[in-house]
């Protein structure tokens, strides 16, 4: 269960620690996807909108679907549907008593596969912006059933393995395995029944490799042998693709494990101050195994170190790792504590003397600006706003492991100081459902405006430094359109309005996506130019029929449009922005 | 969001949670640091090669999840290092196999115990949910609720098995059972959001709610098919409120648990948590179907003391409920200290042993336990399954604090290590010496201070009984020690009784010296609820019974210090 999912996202999406459980982790990468969209604050409570629409599997009217509307902008465990309901006979649909604001809009429908679907099961949706009272009819959504692939899972001498692990990795367009595998909704499906049977199933179209077991540490328990994929290698060179299809089964996809159990070997560290050299009791240090030169995961085993400022654990393969020690959540009156990040390699024998330097974690302190307000009290009543919705996260530059969001509190002053931070390139965010209306636009550091993210170490304060927000209330509606095409199904396309001016590559913009109906809305920008970017990108897997061994497609670049406007002090602002589906192999197009 | 992700990590924790029971076969004197062994073996006796080794202090006041140490080896032997001389589980798993002894489940192992743990094939529960139309319904996740156990007996302990999903097929399978009756239903849905069956009201097979849910029974080790589901999307209604009272407590952290289940019932059919110290005391259960229900809230605090609202009704029909106020008040609270006797003559009574080397690891490893006698609270969905907090270990010093008790009758029973020691007394403070040993606490009563006086010099009998258990009864032999001496007759703790293992033979150990005499007995069934025997002698009626009996009997023993009987020939 404890994993740390270590996936390739744009930069700007923070990478967690997470060491709790699958669902968990996919909540909060679906999270970290949400971050950049922007609240919708209109709302009209009552809700006399209406959605409707048909649900077809295969062409043929689709009975007994759930569609549903959840709030876009809710944190993914509020997603509750405000409106759902069932699909009659002929496919359709109707939610009504809907309020103005911005929704995803989704079947619901384990098993089958939706146009929308973007890479996983049943989580699928398309962005629609409701206006009040509106009455959207034709959201249709045209589902296809999944593929199944189903196999047994035996040891070497025929025997089946029970509640054993499967992992499912997609092949990508380029042809290779995903480094992670797909994240499970439904943990259970992945896992073989007391037969050693498995049934994996409402999968996407297209290639896979199936393996069970780990050999991540934190899977010492369980059914703890090698990951070993179909059909029985240890190699994911030698991992066979399985092809799937919609509405087939890709039977008898076998795994035979060698389950002998490899020799393993205990590592011990120690953990003390670095200051004083004494040793830190009750620190968490967790270890895991490192995934590539530079680059680590802390997958898990954790164990607080006793009163000599000792940990061991038990149980290594022979490999590379790595070890940290922390106190992220300090007792009332006492530090948070971080060490860096110590690389250690098994061979054959325990490991010992590991020493991790820990330190109380970074302060950063400074003063918030807001552009443009010189009135006192109006900067106060700001300051109050942005307070509580201010955070900073952030990712280790060794090991791009990331922290949860900490809270920035502001003073009267606009001062602000947050203690306890690791050594890390830090990210501040405003929340834009508690302080709606802000957009960080310049980080000042030792008198200088910075280019990039700014880096702070754990015992080393930073001070002095300046963030510079723009605060503005106008709205940009703007509709897509497009040329010469229409986009592939499951394309994912959003807005980025960045202003001119804003020269730190760290900082983001504000985004939107681009709803069902082409719209999108961005809202609180201050006054400005402003760089609007359209994005679509396309999916990014391979098809089952593409023939092994063949020269791999590349994955296609997002098509792109850019379009410079003038945004006012207040107020609305209509844009039309046009994109090319011809441009599609446009390298220039590529952001 | 927690609801979620807490629920797909107890699915995971349950795998870590099938325990395995174990017979302590052999016992030596503790250390400060050193190890647990013991074998693995299945039903047949065959070694459980590749089983998992769990291992959880028992009674720490700041429970930590089970450790797992390297799986049993070829032989089924496992080992267990670099221990702390305290009290532990130890448990085994091994996938689609249960424990062979529930009751066990508590038991005390401590360093220098060797440990048999035997499993057993659970048992399988499949079907297929499916639709008004006969579709199947896919991707719904369906639990098993064991409502009796294998004798028949209405139970609330665990099912053993996991939850399972329905495939493409509709088809589901449940493994790894308990023998038993189950009620199996698709809820309450614990999946991703995104899924269709959030806030649906959970379907009992065949088609119901749980008042109109078949039971489904599974004898040990057999698969029960065509155990189908009839699902319908039901939202139900919903039901709401707050929380109220002792709401937080001082350092207190963490959230408060509001459980719905039906009435006398351990299902939790909705939940949610709400966290007064971020400013939330407002809560909704959905997906609430009509039906009467009763809705308890627990602030678990073992540390500083827990803070609960007991079980009330909610009636469901047509309609939602709202504007519950669930007031928590504070539980009861039971401190005190174990001492142990001064020595009247240096090592008189020592047993051979070194004193002052086995006190230190001594007092580390007693455990007590706030045993229930009579509840007060007549629901037995009161608690979540699992609450243990009754069981507390010593601090250094001896003292023990057992917080988060209901109000009810109680009893306080200690577990000691090794072979040297026995309960001398119990002293309960002067409002309530009543009632040989029993005491009752009233609600968020603070009873201190309780002494527990630990003698050396215990004696032990071991030893075989010739006789032959009657399998018609279905019951286990025990077999009683009652004292001799008519001025210890009324003191609960000096009646020791023991089960009889299947091959006859049985342990009485730390023995308080003194004239007794022994009888067997078919073992009293199980109280409603009761995961432990309770001893006959905790009854004074029965206890009188118990000694006339015993007297006409004319088996007696006379135990004095120390004194070691290894090859008892009981009758």
């Amino acid at each position: 269960m404890n994993e740390l999912v270590y996936q390739t996202l744009p930069p700007s999406w923070p990478l967690l620690p997470l060491r709790q459980c699958w669902a968990a982790v996919l909540w909060m990468l679906v999270c970290a996807a949400m971050v950049g969209a922007q609240a919708s604050s209109t709302a009209d409570q009552a809700g006399t909108a209406a959605v409707s629409g048909r649900v077809t599997l295969g062409g043929k009217p689709a009975a007994d679907v759930i569609v549903a509307l959840t709030p876009a902008d809710a944190g993914e465990g509020n997603r509750l549907p405000v409106a759902r309901a069932a699909t009659d006979e002929e496919g359709r649909y109707r939610l009504t008593g809907v309020a103005a604001g911005r929704y995803r809009a989704q079947t619901m429908a384990p098993g089958y596969v939706s146009d929308e679907q973007k890479s996983d099961w049943y989580i699928s949706w398309r962005t629609i912006n409701v206006g009040a009272g509106e009455q959207i009819e034709n959201l249709d959504f045209k589902l296809t059933p999944g593929g199944v692939m189903a196999g047994k899972v035996t040891d070497m001498s025929g025997r089946s393995l029970v509640a054993a692990r499967l992992q499912l990795f997609r092949r990508s367009a380029n042809g290779r395995m995903d480094t992670a595998p797909m994240t499970p909704n439904e943990s259970l499906m992945y896992e073989t029944n007391d037969r050693g049977e498995y049934r994996l199933f409402g999968l996407m179209e297209g290639q896979y490799f199936v393996a069970v077991g780990t050999n991540s540490p934190a899977f010492s328990f369980g059914n703890n042998f090698p990951q070993t994929y179909h059909p029985g290698t240890r190699s994911d060179k030698e991992a066979k693709p399985i092809a799937v299809t919609p509405g087939n089964e890709s039977k008898d996809i076998d795994i035979r494990v060698n389950t002998e159990r490899p020799k393993t070997y205990a590592v011990t560290a120690r953990v003390v101050d670095a200051q004083t050299n004494q040793p830190l009791t009750g620190v968490e240090v967790s270890y895991g195994a490192a995934r590539e030169a530079g680059r680590y995961t802390v997958a898990g085993p954790s164990a607080n170190s006793d009163t000599r400022g000792l940990v061991r654990f038990e149980g290594l393969l022979p490999g590379r790792y790595g070890v940290v020690a922390s106190v992220r959540s300090p007792a009332a009156g006492t530090p948070a504590y971080f060490s860096e990040y110590v690389p250690f390699e098994v061979t054959d024998g325990a490991v010992e003397g590991l020493e991790l330097r820990a330190s109380p974690g970074a302060t950063l302190s400074g003063i918030i600006v807001i552009e443009g307000v010189t009135d006192a009290a109006m900067t106060t009543s700001l300051f109050a706003q942005l307070n509580g919705g201010l955070t900073v996260s952030g990712f280790s530059d060794v090991t791009s492991i990331g922290y949860a969001p900490m809270p920035v509190p502001i003073n009267r002053d606009g001062s602000f100081r947050v203690n306890g931070l690791p050594s890390s390139t830090v990210n501040f965010r405003v929340e834009a459902q508690r302080a709606p209306g802000f957009l960080l636009v310049r980080i000042e550091a030792d008198g200088q405006a910075m280019t990039e993210g700014l880096k702070v170490t754990a015992g080393q304060p930073r001070q002095g430094v300046k963030l510079v927000f723009a605060y503005g209330t106008a709205v940009v509606r703007g509709q897509m359109q497009l040329v010469n095409g229409v986009l592939p199904a499951g394309a994912r396309t959003s807005v980025n309005a960045r202003r001119t001016d804003v020269t730190n590559r760290s900082l983001s913009g504000r985004f939107a996506d681009v709803d069902a109906r082409g719209n999108f809305v961005l809202e609180g920008l201050a006054a400005g130019e402003y760089e609007l970017t359209l994005s679509s990108y396309g999916p990014r897997f391979a098809t089952p029929n593409a023939p092994p061994g063949a020269p791999p497609p590349q994955p296609a670049p997002p098509l792109t449009a850019k379009q410079k406007i003038t945004v006012p002090a207040a107020g609305e602002v209509s844009v039309t922005m046009t994109l090319d589906v011809t441009a599609q192999t446009n390298p220039a197009g590529r952001q | 969001m927690m609801n979620h992700k807490y629920s797909q990590c107890m699915v995971g924790f349950g795998l870590l949670w099938l325990c395995a029971s174990f017979a302590l076969a052999q016992t030596t004197n503790a250390r400060r640091t050193g190890s647990i062994t013991g074998r693995i073996v299945t039903e047949d006796g065959v070694p459980a090669s590749g089983a998992q080794v769990f291992y959880t202090e028992l009674g720490s006041s700041r429970p930590s999840p089970p450790r797992n140490v390297p799986a049993a080896d070829a032989e089924g032997n496992f080992t267990i290092n670099n221990l702390e001389a305290r009290s532990y589980r130890v448990s085994a798993s091994l996938p689609g196999y249960v424990t062979a002894n529930e009751d066990d489940a508590n038991r005390a192992a401590r360093l220098g115990d060797y440990l048999t743990l035997q499993l057993v094939k659970g048992g399988v529960i499949t079907g297929r949910v499916l639709s008004p139309r006969g579709e199947p319904v896919i991707g719904t996740t369906i639990f098993p609720y064991r409502v009796r156990d294998g004798a028949g007996k209405a139970t609330i302990s665990t099912s053993g098995g996991r939850a399972a999903l329905s495939d493409d097929r509709g088809v589901y399978r449940i493994y790894g059972l308990f023998a038993g009756a189950y009620v199996v239903a698709t809820g309450p849905a614990t999946s991703f959001p995104g899924s269709p069956f959030l806030g649906v009201a959970p379907v009992f097979h065949p088609a119901n709610t749980r008042d109109g849910a078949t039971e489904v029974v599974v004898p040990a080790g057999s698969e029960v098919s065509g155990i189908d589901i009839r699902y319908r999307y039901d939202y139900g209604h919903t039901v709401s409120g707050k929380v109220s009272g002792a709401v937080t407590a001082e350092g207190a952290r963490g959230s408060i648990l509001i459980r719905l289940t039906p009435p006398g019932s351990q299902i939790m059919l909705a939940n949610a948590s709400v966290d007064p110290s971020r400013g939330q005391t407002g809560f909704e259960l959905t997906g609430i179907a009509d039906g009467d229900y009763e809705i308890s809230a627990l602030r678990f605090d073992r540390e500083r003391g827990s803070a609960w609202s007991a079980p009330r009704r909610v009636t469901v029909r047509q309609a939602n409920v709202s504007g519950l106020e669930l007031g928590l008040s504070p539980m009861a609270v039971i401190t005190g200290k174990v001492v142990v006797e001064p020595l009247a003559a240096p090592n008189a009574e020592t047993c051979g042993k070194s004193r002052q080397a086995a006190l230190p690891a001594t007092l580390n490893e007693i455990l007590l336990t706030a045993q229930i006698v009579t509840k007060m609270n007549s629901s037995n969905s009161s608690l979540p399954p699992g609450f243990v907090a009754n069981m507390v270990a010593l601090a250094e010093d001896g003292t023990f604090s057992i917080t988060s008790l209901e109000a009810g009758g109680y009893r306080l029973l200690t577990d000691l290590p090794g072979e040297t020691w026995y309960v001398k007394s119990l002293a309960l403070p002067a409002s309530k010496t009543a009632n040989a040993g029993a005491f009752t606490l009233s609600a968020g009563e603070k009873l201190s201070v309780v002494v527990v006086t630990v003698a050396e010099g215990a004696a032990q009998i071991r030893g075989k009984w010739s006789g032959k258990a009657n399998s018609a009864t279905g019951g286990k032999q025990r077999v009683h020690l009652v004292p001799a001496d008519a001025a210890v007759a009324s003191d609960v703790s000096r009646y020791y009784e023991a089960p009889i293992q299947s091959d006859g033979t049985f342990a009485l150990t730390h023995l308080a010296p003194g004239k007794y005499w022994l009888i067997v007995k078919v073992a009293q069934p199980l109280g409603e609820g009761e995961r432990l025997v309770r001893p006959l002698a905790w009854d004074a009626t029965a206890r009188a019974a118990l000694r006339k009996e015993a007297e006409a009997s004319a088996q007696s023993v006379e135990l004095g210090a120390c004194m070691r009987l290894s090859d008892y020939k009981l009758k």
